[in-house]
């Protein structure tokens, strides 16, 4: 059954090892539990097993410190590569106890200096942290864990656990190059009937198609959608029509990703700009439109193009 | 589309780096600080004024956030602070110079401070200081002391790996941390109990014992010797008679060294061989069993009730019924003998040992051998003269007493004899002992303890090093009989006890019915003494108990308890397997123990939840992105004969979750029982 706990992630599975301190601490154990065998010191007993138990409790506590806690509401945002992509999520404690000391990161991180935090989390509360982390490559990932990491109370003991997340995130190429805007291209209609200027027309109506997400909005039939009909546009012609496509033939001389950084970075001052554009990419293209939908769309279609 | 998985690097050692704050570095150093401060008594003057500059330094830079000293400056601290270790001990080995190589190591390290494990390590060092306290004490404020320093040293730990870089309250981590003492106490207790204890050491070092702690006798008893002793309050031993016969202070005579040799001056032990014979009892003997907690002394000697008739195992037994441990008695020891209070034919007396306890200074001239052959003279019998020689100390003006000066190094016993005849229990022994010898009366010296206190709280007799004494043996009628001359001097020694002697003796120097007299009014003790005195008895016998059940729980004392929780004759590897299945069950139910906390549901959403589900039934369920608003709307509509039900439950759940009201155990109930009275009507 689905129900509000759904947005929480699953029981994080533990995995506990000891830390290097851990193993320090036994060898330190060994040598004392020697000498209080060897002088038959009963105090010397005591203090080595008080350690020894403190470090079983170390364990337990070490384990609880992580026990329980869910992540949820994590919601990446895409990026550039070689940004920062950050990710806000929830640290949810369901429980009685405060929780301290904990370190996320995610998962196949390399070093310690990756890991975010400490953060702590108090009893029967949330904290909202951000992980962010740099995205060398392009393309739509699927984060699927969050990995949990804590060494609190004692040290002695380094807990992980991986909160099951999968989340898809989309990271575009990077915005690099300078060549300049292609010429727009001059597109014949079917129906031309060969007067009139080829690039001036646009005045005569043509006929109404149906509204693709992401067009412009001003060729929409407003007057159409206010008697209630569906969304069309108005397609009007001169008998030609001058559109701009940024594309992958226009390129020549670059590698594959530098051909992409060069779109990426078009698609992005064409969206500055205001003018509407299209992308042609070897595996299809996107009619030319204008409005953040639609460069989302090319930028999507950038970040997730793949090389044949 | 692309999806790549990342897995988890189970093995990867990710431990966090080190945040050093003011809070995490000052718990470190108040706890290496605190640590260091119990072993301020034997650390050089040098390294005890070194590690509070050293610490000082090292916070200077860090709260003026400057580097730390570069590699080269700490490796010749560090080299400097060795060699001084070294130069003040003429060694490394051994206890001392090992604690103080530990402290040093601990201060310079706060110097090299990167990882998480550098601080770790500091810890430890503590925890080894902590533990060096016991190479030196085993009472109960030594382990007092011992578990303030683990709670500060682990609160030391929580405040690193709480991570906060604001400060963090003391006094949560202060509980925190005696939480976590009280968790571990359960698996301390077992492992305690039940770890198998052997007796036999892995390997010996004596090199500092003998030479420190010494307390008690030497090997030899000179004239004067006792008066250290005699103004020490510290316990000799304590003693318990399990069946309850305790004697009366009068025969309470604890022997330790017999003293065969003399050279005139004083009386030595001599080297004697062990002879066995562990149990001598004889048919007729009333035995007397007691059960001696020995203070360590570093020396070797046991004492006992006397006559040692039945003796402990696993001691070396000498000639004279006493017998002594293998090793110097570093430590608290407790032993069980049977005593018999009567000579009988305990002890023979072979021709060597005639001659020996006949045998006098070699060229010996003395004004002794002149008195000693009037008595000789006068006597029938070698009882005679033993008797002669009591009434000449008792009719002769001689004093007890506990400083009665130096004698004449030379004649120290004739200058006490004849003229100043004033003198301590050795004197007396030493000098009569002699006496006997020269009458050609085998004598020997012995040396021991005499009387003590009976603490009425634990029912037991505490000996004092106050309570030493000398006496003297002699043999008569083929039995060695105890004489002991300062009975007749000082009678109230013998009566009352030392302390109470000394009681007297403070009240100024009496004579015959008037010290009788005195004696009678020191017992009548005032009220303020009697306090004094309960709770004396009280912490007393809260230290024997500790002593009998913590300091000297060996493999015997394990035996008796296994016995008494009906393990009877179990052998040491069964008993390392009760523990591995021990400990991980009690470490399985404390986890069980801990893990209801983190089980608990918020109680808010369990109700909500329960409201939810009732009308899941009928086919209304939230979606995971439906807040409680927005769920209210959609089962108003589905249930439109609910309406002011749900509204009621639904702002009463927003109200406690989202604003301000606050979730009471009032509030809390109104929810649950609006819940349980929701029932959805088609």
């Amino acid at each position: 059954m689905s129900g509000p706990d759904s947005r929480f992630s699953k029981d994080i599975r533990l995995y506990t090892r000891p830390t290097r301190s851990g193993y320090m601490l036994m060898l330190v154990l060994i040598a004392m539990l020697t000498a209080s065998v060897n002088y038959g010191n009963n105090m010397a007993y005591i203090l080595t097993f008080l350690l020894f138990s403190l470090m079983l409790v170390g364990y337990m506590f070490a384990r609880n410190n992580l026990k329980g806690l869910y992540v949820a509401n994590v919601m990446p945002r895409p990026v550039f590569a070689g940004d920062r992509l950050a990710i806000d999520l929830e640290l949810h404690n369901r429980s009685k106890g405060r929780r301290f000391g904990i370190w996320l990161g995610f998962p196949g991180i390399k070093s310690a200096e990756e890991l975010c935090g400490p953060f702590a989390v108090d009893a029967r509360s949330n904290t909202t942290v951000e992980l962010s982390f740099i995205t060398p490559l392009r393309g739509r990932f699927t984060l699927s864990h969050i990995l949990l990491m804590t060494i609190y109370p004692l040290g002695l003991f380094m807990v992980k656990g991986e909160a099951n997340i999968e989340k898809v995130y989309l990271v575009y190429p990077h915005p690099e190059g300078n060549r300049p805007w292609p010429e727009p291209e001059l597109m014949v209609l079917e129906n031309y009937s060969g007067e009139g200027n080829l690039l001036k027309g646009g005045d005569d109506f043509v006929g109404l198609r149906p509204y693709r997400p992401g067009e412009p909005m001003h060729h929409v039939d407003w007057k159409a959608v206010a008697r209630g009909r569906p969304m069309a546009i108005k397609e009007f012609t001169g008998g030609g029509t001058a559109r701009l496509f940024f594309g992958w033939h226009h390129l020549e001389g670059l590698t594959g990703e530098g051909r992409l950084s060069q779109l990426c970075k078009w698609v992005l001052e064409g969206d500055e700009q205001g003018t509407e554009f299209g992308l042609k990419l070897p595996d299809g293209k996107i009619s030319p439109g204008a409005g953040s939908t639609h460069t989302l769309k090319c930028l999507e279609a950038l970040a997730v193009f793949e090389f044949r | 589309m692309k999806f790549i998985k990342l897995k988890i690097q189970r093995k990867a050692s990710l431990v966090p780096p080190l945040i050093i704050t003011r809070g995490s570095l000052g718990w470190l150093m108040a706890s290496l600080a605190l640590a260091v401060s119990w072993h301020i008594p034997h650390t050089p003057a040098w390294v005890l004024l070194a590690v509070p500059l050293l610490l000082t330094w090292r916070y200077r830079l860090f709260v003026l956030k400057r580097p730390l000293p570069s590699r080269a400056v700490r490796v010749a601290l560090t080299l400097a602070a060795f060699g001084g270790v070294v130069i003040s001990y003429s060694s490394y080995l051994g206890r001392d110079p090992g604690i103080t190589a530990v402290i040093v190591m601990g201060s310079l390290k706060l110097f090299e401070l990167k990882t998480q494990r550098d601080f770790m390590f500091i810890i430890f060092l503590c925890y080894f200081l902590v533990f060096g306290i016991f190479l030196y004490d085993q009472t109960i404020q030594g382990l007092t002391f011992m578990v303030a320093a683990v709670i500060v040293i682990t609160a030391a730990v929580l405040r690193l790996n709480h991570g906060e870089r604001q400060p963090v309250k003391i006094k949560f981590l202060v509980k925190s941390g005696f939480r976590f003492f009280l968790y571990s106490l359960p698996f301390m207790l077992v492992l305690f109990a039940l770890f198998p204890r052997t007796s036999v050491p892995l390997w010996h070092l004596g090199e500092d014992s003998g030479k420190q702690g010494r307390m008690g006798f030497n090997d030899s008893v000179f004239p004067g010797q006792f008066a250290e002793l005699a103004t020490s309050d510290k316990t000799a031993f304590r003693v318990d008679f399990p069946d309850g016969n305790m004697p009366e202070i009068k025969d309470l005579y604890f022997r330790g060294l017999v003293l065969w040799y003399t050279n005139g001056k004083g009386w030595f032990q001599g080297n004697m061989r062990n002879i066995g014979g562990r149990n001598i009892a004889a048919p007729d003997d009333v035995l007397i069993k007691h059960v001696v907690t020995l203070e360590p002394h570093m020396d070797r000697w046991m004492f006992a009730l006397e006559i040692p008739v039945i003796i402990p195992r696993r001691v070396v037994v000498l000639p004279g019924r006493i017998f002594q441990s293998h090793w110097p008695i570093g430590r608290v020891i407790q032993y069980t003998v049977d005593s018999a209070l009567q000579p009988q034919n305990h002890e023979t007396l072979d021709e060597s040992f005639r001659r020996l306890s006949l045998r006098l200074p070699r060229e010996w001239t003395s004004p002794m051998i002149d008195l000693v052959r009037e008595w000789r003279e006068a006597a029938a019998s070698d009882a005679g003269v033993v008797r002669a020689a009591l009434d000449y100390f008792r009719n002769s003006g001689f004093e007890y007493s506990l400083s009665p000066g130096t004698m004449d190094p030379n004649q120290p016993l004739e200058d006490f004899l004849f003229n100043q005849k004033k003198g301590f229990c050795e004197h007396y022994a030493a000098a009569f002992t002699l006496l006997m010898r020269a009458a050609g009366i085998p004598a020997r010296m012995v040396a021991g303890y005499h009387g003590g206190t009976y603490n009425s709280a634990g029912g037991f007799l505490v000996v004092r090093q106050s309570d030493a004494h000398a006496w003297s043996e002699v043999w008569l009628d083929d039995k060695w009989r105890r004489v002991d001359p300062t009975s007749v001097v000082a009678p109230e020694r013998i009566q009352f006890g030392a302390e109470m002697s000394r009681t007297i003796a403070d009240m100024g120097a009496l004579q015959g019915d008037e010290r009788a007299a005195a004696a009678e009014r020191a017992m009548r003790k005032n009220f303020l003494e009697r306090v004094y005195r309960f709770f004396k008895d009280h912490w007393d016998n809260i230290n024997i108990k500790w002593e009998v059940w913590i300091m000297t729980y060996d493999r015997f004392r394990q035996r008796d308890f296994l016995k008494s929780i009906g393990l009877s004759g179990i052998g040491r590897w069964s008993l390392v397997i009760v523990l591995i299945i021990i400990i991980p069950t009690l470490f399985f139910l404390a986890s069980l123990l801990l893990k209801r906390r983190t089980l608990t549901i918020d109680p808010l959403r369990k109700q909500y939840r329960l409201f939810y589900r009732k009308t899941a039934k009928k086919g209304i369920t939230p979606a995971a992105w439906e807040g409680p608003l927005d769920f209210r709307v959609r089962t108003v509509d589905a249930f439109p004969r609910n309406k002011a039900e749900i509204r009621e439950i639904s702002n009463l759940y927003i109200k406690l979750r989202y604003g301000r009201m606050p979730v009471t155990k009032k509030s809390l109930k109104q929810l649950k029982r609006l819940v349980k009275g929701f029932k959805v009507k088609k």
